[in-house]
């Protein structure tokens, strides 16, 4: 008997309840979440500065990880109910 | 990609941001997650080598980009 392994069988459809989007700009809190790329977090932050010129929001936490790995736990918990949304990025 | 994703599962909207070289790879990413309609922002490949004046209009053209998605979501 031959065993036969597929990798291209494709992953079942997931619904996903997204988080409710902001109504408005002004005063939202940023977090970012800087996979350490080469520059990712000077783009992230510059991003970061033009949206609190434009909209008075506030860069209220920066996380760091390493490219290849996913958001810790510690992370997550540290940016959920500190921030209003996330910025994370960037590939290189 | 994955960080976003693993966000916004956990009720908190994210914006990834990916540079076009890495386009199939974030679509890859997505599918591979079971959600393959999910939504980034793209912007130009390289970033390494960019000076602090390129990165500035780099992020000058995000902003409009990252403020759409934030305010448009993800598709049910």
């Amino acid at each position: 008997m031959l065993d036969i392994l597929d990798p291209t069988i494709a992953t079942p459809r997931e619904r996903i309840d997204y988080a409710a989007r902001p109504k408005q700009f002004d005063g939202l809190r940023i977090g970012l979440v800087d996979n350490t790329r080469r520059n990712a977090e000077a783009v992230l932050r510059a991003l970061a500065a033009r949206l609190q010129a434009a909209y008075g929001m506030k860069l209220d936490a920066v996380v760091h990880k390493h490219q290849r790995a996913p958001l810790a736990d510690a992370q997550l918990a540290e940016m959920r109910g500190r921030v209003d949304f996330i910025i994370a990025g960037v590939g290189d | 990609m994955l960080d976003a994703i693993i966000l916004e599962k956990a009720g908190v909207p994210a914006i990834p941001i990916v540079t076009d070289a890495f386009d199939s790879t974030a679509r890859e990413m997505a599918e591979l997650w079971g959600i393959p309609d999910f939504r980034f922002v793209m912007m130009p490949h390289p970033l390494g080598s960019l000076t602090p004046d390129e990165i500035g209009r780099r992020a000058d053209g995000l902003v409009e980009k990252v403020l759409a998605l934030l305010r448009q979501g993800q598709p049910a």
